[in-house]
Formats: C-alpha cells, structure tokens, sequence
C-alpha cells in the first residue's frame, strides 16, 4: 500500500515536473533515423558515407511518411496543380487561382 | 509567372526558376524570403509543368534553357536542384527561416534544408559559381549514424508565422504570440492548428495526409476557394464550447446587429501593428506604404509591423456581413491592349520608365516619387508610351496609370485624361482581418451602444484613406460610415438620438410627471366628487371598453419593450424576456395589435371627434384645468381636450405604424432608411409616452369617478352632466327631463356611444 502510495506520488511528481518544463508540450524526440540523399543513399556523417550531400525530404522523410500524398496540399502546390496558359481568358496574365501563377 | 509557353522573351517575367529565388540579395535583406521562400517545396518547385523534374530534365535536355519555355528559360535547375517539400520548415522548432531565404536567393535549391535546420553547415554559392558543400553537425547523430531530431506535430505556431507573420502583418495587421497586438486566444494558449486543422473530409476527397488545412474564406484572395469555410467559425466554436471557449449572451447587442455584422467586427476594434496602406510601383519596386497616422503625419509608422494603433476599416465579405478589412491601397500600371484587357506592366517595364524621367522629376526621395499632379503623371505616361514601344507582348500601347479609384491615361493630344476606375485593378473588398482579437471587455458595445454610435468612434466618424496621394499630394480619406452606406445627414440624425434623445428623455417625463404633480396640488382634481354617485348609464360599450384595453396593454408592453431597447437595459431584458430576440418579437407583436386598436378605435370614436363651435369655449376656458377655480365648460361626448388627443394620438399612432412597421425588416432596409426610420420611431414614441401620461392623469384622479368608464363602463348622470354638458342636454335632459335615477337598462338607449 505505502509502494503504491509512493508510486503514485513520484508519478504525480514527475507529471508536474514536465508540465512546468514544457516536457507536455507536443515536441517529441522523433524516433532515430538515417538521413538519405537524392539518389535514396544514406548519409553517415560519422563514417563520412556520402558525407558531402545535401539530405533530401523525399527519400528521408519519404521512406515511412507518404511524401506524394502530402505534396497535394495547397501549400505545397499553391495553384501548380491547376496552373495553365489560359486558365483565365479574362486576366491572361493570370495562370492559376494560387500563389503560383496568380501573379 | 510565365506562362509555359511564350512566343517572345517580352513575355516572360519570372520564369518559375526566377521565381523560388527572386529578391535583393544584399546582406540585410537576403534573409527576406523570395516567392519560393513561402512556398515549403514540393510541386511546382520540384516538377515542371509537364510533371517533369526539373533538374534531371534540364540535365538530360540543357537546350531548354534556351528556348522561352517558362519553367527554363535561362535556368540553372541543373546546377541548383529542386527545392523538395521541406517538412522540417513546419515541424522544427529553431528552423532558420532566414537562412532557408539566403540558401533560396542564392540558387543552392537542395542545398537549403539542410542549411536551414541546422542539420549541417553549407558553403559555397551555385549563384557564385561555385558546388556548395556539406558539413554534418555530428552531435544530432547517433553512433549508428541515425539523426535523432525533437520534431512537433502539429506544427507550432513560430513557424506558420515564418510565412504568415509576414505577409498577413502587410495585409491586415497580423501578429501572434505578441503581447502588444494580442489575440484572446492566443492568450489562452491556442496554437495556429488548434483552429487550422489538417482536414480529412471524404466528401471533398481530402485526407488527414494531404495536409489540406481548415480555412475561412478570404475576401480578395483566391486560395483553393473549394476549401472555404472549412474551419470552424467564431459561432461554431462558442456555442459549443470547443476547447472551453465561453458562451456569451449577447444580450446588449441588438438582434439585427448580430445579424448584419460579424464577430470581428465589435471583436477587433483595433490592430496595434502598422498594417499596409497600400504600395506604389512606380518605381518598378514594390514600394510599401505603412498605415497613415493621419492625426499626427509626422509619426506615421516607417515600416509594417512597427507598433501603431489603428482601427480597421469595414467593407461586407462574402457572406454579406460587415468585418473589418484592409484594402490595401495599389497604385498600379497597365497597358490597355487592342484586345480591350488591361494588362498590368512588369516591373522591369516600370523601372524602365522611371529611370528615363527620374532626373526630371526630381522627387524629394527617388525611392517614393508618389506621383499626384498632372503634370507628374503626363510625364510618366509618357514616358511610358516611349519605352513600350516595340514590346512584342503588345498589339498596341495605351499605358494607364491606376491610383486612388481613378485612372489616368494620355488622349490624343497627349494629355492626361482622369476616369473613375472601371477595370481589375479597382478591387475596394480588402483583405479580411480576423485575428487579434480582443477580450470580450474590450470589444465594440462593451461600453454601451456609443461605443459606435458617436461622433468619438471610429465606426462611423473614423477616416480611412481611399487614395495614398490625392491632388495635393496628402492622403485622401473619407468617413468610415460613408463607405458602410451611411451619409452625413443620417449620422447627425443618429447623433442627434444618441447625444440628446436618449440621455434627456427620463427628465422630460420626469419633468412632466412633476409638472402634472404640480397641478394636482395646486389646481386640484375637478371638485365634484363622484365615487358615491350611483353608476347608471353605460357611457363606454363592450366594444369600446375591449378597444380601449387592448390598446392600453399593447401600449405598456410597447413602451416597456421600447424602453428597454431605448436604453440597452439588460436587467430588464434578462429579467423579463431572457434574450433580445424575445423582446423584439414581443415589441412586434404587441404593435401589430395596437394597431388594429388604434383603426378600431377610429371607426368607434371618430364620429364623436368632430370638432364644434362650442369647443372653442371648452379651450378658451382651458378645459378648467387652469386657473385655481371650477369653471363649466361645455363638451359633448368627448371634450375638445378628448378631441385634440385623439386626432393627436391617431397621427402618433400612423407615424408609429408607419415607421414601425418597415422596422420589423430592418436588415433589408439600407442603413439610411433603417436610421432614419428609427431616429423617427424613437423620437415620437417619447411624445407618445409623455401624451399617454397625462392623458392617465387626467383620466383618473384628475377627474374622479372616471375610471370607472375603463370598469364597467359606466357612469353617473352627475359625471355626465359635469363633463359632457352638451351632450347631457341633447340626450338626457331632454328626455323626460333627465336619467337621473334610470336604470343602465333604461339608459343603454339613450347612450349614443353605443348606438
């Protein structure tokens, strides 16, 4: 009974510890993972393996997380997926309804 | 943007490689970010037009770089890379926005991901020629060689503001976690996600992965428009409680405000960072003006964002409501072509111009030559319709200059023309301001209804800027109530209810109600005391008595109902209607029955109002109200004092109806006639008010025994002979020499009120 006690006091401790530091907030250690290069190549910048390469989302973040799936956001298209030439007859100047082309 | 395929160089004015990386690159602004440096990568800075990658396409196709196709044409995709969906620049606390911008200005593409998290360090420059490197920060690695990064999810709020923090502070005065120009929810901890969601709705196709985020629905801009309305709006979030978010009452705002303005509008009386006020490109910069400081010019804020009060101006969104937006203000060139578009003029075309006339203008600061007198404006249009000529991008040159709601062009002789604007670059809407929003204590009406309703507020008095350099080369401004419908007359008219009906009407009733005090005590109520006098002749039908209490009750509750909404008494409200709906539905209905008492009470009683040589009797002696001693007066079944307040409530009653009624649609009714008609409405209802007082006093104690009408209806022949001697004569005393001592069944015949 006094062990549970004890157990349920340091759990409560602990609780309000990483309240006051923020510890709750939504950031988290992101499992480890391999950064890749363009070519899906690891990068090593411990045993220097392609050391000398920019890391590249698609392959790095792209190995567990559907990458062509979160590019269709408007964010990451703004206006490409609907940019044509004569997207607007009346505004030619005008080749999409976002940012990129808007202008 | 280019388009993709152009027939001459003339045509192309960012091709998309231009577009990720344009921008000064001098040390203090490399760090601003380019186009491409509000865009996260992916899509159209990692595939061209054609679904190709850029870099693999222009190594295995380098004539591209020569040809006019606008995702080529003179790029270096081969050597920079493409910029490929940095997720890091979301989801990494302490992501260098700047040296992300740096990295992009610089053409190192790929490269900028890398540089910008921290997770390495890259020299060299492709800009420079040069085959940037890498330099891993080996602490982030573990021994295996696995990166081990704190990610967050959902993003938080620093980094949505990279992007938004800066355009949105241009547009509408837009800053979060800041103090100064806070934000009530941002108070209470909410993050940019929290409101913003990612969206996961079959219906529209969208999946939680596809990071489409729950959006309002901006006025001006178009942004994935099919996604509008995907967040949940003030009202959803309040009423339901979400995330504890308070459910307020409403109670002191009136129906039909709640119905014709937004929640921002009282929510957001005041931004406290300078906002845009517009931007000049005259120069063939986009040169941005902060708001104006109209009340004191030589403090204007030097740049957006710098700390500056400011109220919003109020223009209707989609949605029909008024909300506070900001226009932002753009003076702009065109070319009109043979095909009648107005096309507008590239920077480089701009710049072009200006160089060749900048000498002879002389501006006071080259960099804002502000452009305001005919004679500057022919110069540059001139100048203009000289360096276009032989731009391959135009059948025909006609340049416009587009400023302030006008716009100016050259006639054939050369000289300026003035217009009222007619083309695109009229946009009035303004952009949508709906964050930094105040604590409800701070919000419009908290104070009560003059916190817009005078001439102190910025609502209706408040000055905008509708032109950043008129004729004199100051700001041109306007009334804030002009530019929501409502004109100067209308506004002293409000004025006039809001600075001198409402706060004197308790004491001209009060004054009234002594006055009539007074008269009691000193004239005294008519000496004949009829209480013990034997009730024998119904003087008041059923008919009548029905008439006269539906239009008493109606009457009371209008003046009760009216009250409360003359003054914005909440206690009251609450106390007896729970909710401002109730009473103002209450308020309608019980004016819809008085008036049909009142057209009843004209077919009963206007054959009896007519007036008749004896009445001026009746006045000369004042009714013998006045005087201090008992005088006879002749009258008929109404005396001329009856009479005088009858017709006199008939006009009320028909000004009431006729003004009332239109009221029940208020929020059709332009803002004009919808003031007019209630200043009008206010106004005699307290005349109504103050006529139904004393016609009380003069209806009971100031005349005893009368009451009794309103009872049974019936009265004594003493009273009649009193009061109504003409009437008395004509037909009690001429029959069989008086009723005294008949029965109410005998005299019911002998009643020409009721026959």
């Amino acid at each position: 009974m006094v062990k549970l006690r004890y157990l349920f006091a340091m759990k409560l401790f602990w609780l309000l510890v990483a309240m006051a530091t923020g510890l709750y907030a939504k950031t988290w250690i992101h499992t480890p993972f391999f950064l890749k290069a363009e070519d899906g190549q690891i990068i090593n910048p411990l045993t220097g393996e392609n050391a000398d390469q920019p890391y590249s989302s698609r392959q790095t973040c792209g190995a567990c997380h559907n990458y062509d799936e979160i590019v269709k956001g408007y964010h990451f298209q703004q206006g490409w997926d609907r940019i044509k030439d004569n997207f607007d007859p009346k505004k030619p100047w005008v080749l999409s309804d976002g940012m990129m082309g808007k202008f | 943007m280019a388009k993709k395929h152009n027939k001459t160089p003339d045509e192309i004015d960012l091709t998309t490689f231009e577009w990720v990386s344009v921008g000064p690159t001098d040390p203090k602004q490399i760090g601003q970010p380019s186009c491409g440096g509000c865009h996260p990568g992916g899509g159209g800075l990692e595939f061209d037009r054609d679904g190709k990658r850029y870099d693999k396409r222009l190594k295995s196709e380098p004539e591209l770089a020569n040809t006019l196709d606008g995702d080529y044409y003179k790029s270096k995709w081969d050597k920079s890379g493409v910029v490929e969906a940095d997720c890091l620049l979301c989801h990494l606390p302490g992501y260098s926005f700047q040296e992300r911008n740096k990295q992009l200005k610089m053409w190192n593409y790929k490269w900028a991901s890398t540089a910008a998290s921290g997770i390495g360090q890259v020299k060299g420059f492709v800009r420079e020629g040069q085959s940037p490197t890498v330099t891993y920060n080996k602490r982030l690695f573990n021994e295996d060689g696995q990166i081990v990064l704190s990610i967050t999810y959902p993003p938080p709020s620093e980094n949505c503001n990279f992007c938004h923090g800066i355009s949105d502070a241009k547009k509408r005065g837009f800053s979060w976690n800041d103090r100064r120009n806070h934000d009530v929810h941002n108070a209470r901890g909410l993050q940019c996600a929290d409101c913003h969601p990612a969206i996961d709705d079959p219906k529209k196709g969208v999946k939680k992965i596809n990071h489409q985020f729950a959006k309002g629905n901006e006025n001006v801009s178009t942004v994935r428009d099919d996604l509008d309305n995907t967040i949940m709006t003030c009202r959803e979030c309040h009423q339901k409680g979400y995330m504890g978010a308070p459910r307020p009452l409403h109670l002191s705002v009136r129906p039909n405000h709640l119905e014709k303005l937004s929640c921002e509008f009282c929510h957001i009386p005041v931004l406290h960072i300078a906002a845009g006020e517009g931007f000049d490109v005259t120069t063939g910069q986009m040169v941005n003006y902060p708001k104006f400081n109209l009340k004191d010019p030589a403090n204007s804020p030097k740049t957006i964002g710098e700390y500056f009060d400011w109220h919003p101006r109020y223009g209707r969104i989609k949605n029909g409501l008024l909300a506070p937006v900001n226009p932002l203000l753009g003076v702009l060139y065109t070319n009109l072509d043979s095909d009648g578009i107005y096309y507008p003029l590239f920077a480089r075309e701009i710049k072009k111009a200006y160089e060749k006339i900048k000498d002879v203008l002389k501006p006071s600061d080259p960099n804002r030559p502000e452009l305001h007198t005919p004679e500057q404006i022919k110069l540059m249009l001139s100048a203009l319709s000289e360096t276009l000529k032989g731009n391959a991008r135009f059948h025909q040159v006609k340049p416009n200059y587009h400023k302030g709601g006008k716009i100016y062009y050259l006639n054939e002789g050369g000289e300026v023309v003035v217009e009222e604007e007619h083309t695109w670059a009229a946009h009035a809407e303004g952009f949508n301001i709906n964050h930094n929003v105040a604590p409800a204590g701070l919000a419009l009406g908290a104070k009560g209804c003059a916190d817009c309703h005078s001439s102190e507020s910025h609502v209706f008095k408040g000055q905008v800027v509708v032109d950043l350099f008129g004729p004199d080369g100051k700001p041109v401004t306007i009334s804030s109530g002009r530019l929501i419908g409502c004109s100067p007359w209308v506004f002293a008219l409000n004025q006039f209810h809001q600075l001198y009906l409402t706060p004197y009407v308790s004491i001209v009733i009060l004054l009234l109600v002594f006055a009539l005090v007074l008269h009691y005590t000193g004239q005294g109520p008519k000496v004949a005391d009829f209480y013990d006098a034997p009730a024998t002749i119904e003087w008041f039908s059923l008919t009548e008595r029905w008439v006269h209490l539906f239009r008493l009750i109606s009457f009371l509750i209008l003046a009760f109902t009216g009250y409360i909404f003359f003054y914005n008494n909440v206690t009251f409200l609450k106390m007896s209607f729970g909710s401002p709906k109730t009473a103002v539905v209450v308020h309608w209905v019980a004016g819809i029955v008085f008036a049909v008492a009142s057209v009843m009470s004209l077919k009963l009683w206007v054959p009896y109002a007519r007036f008749a040589p004896y009445d001026k009797e009746w006045l000369a002696k004042k009714g013998g109200y006045i005087g201090g001693k008992e005088v006879e007066v002749p009258a008929g079944r109404m005396n001329a004092g009856q009479k005088i307040f009858f017709w006199f409530t008939t006009v009320l009653s028909a000004i009431m109806v006729v003004t009332g009624v239109p009221l029940i649609f208020k929020s059709s009714l332009p803002l004009s006639l919808s003031c007019l008609l209630s200043t009008i409405h206010g106004f005699f209802a307290v005349v109504f008010f103050a006529s139904v007082i004393a016609h009380a006093y003069l209806g009971t104690i100031a005349n005893p025994g009368t009451w009794r009408i309103l009872v049974d209806g019936k009265v004594s022949n003493a009273w009649i002979k009193k009061h109504h001697s003409v009437w008395y004569k004509e037909h009690i005393e001429k029959d069989e020499g008086g009723t005294e001592g008949k029965s109410s069944e005998e005299s019911k015949d002998n009643s020409s009120i009721s026959s």
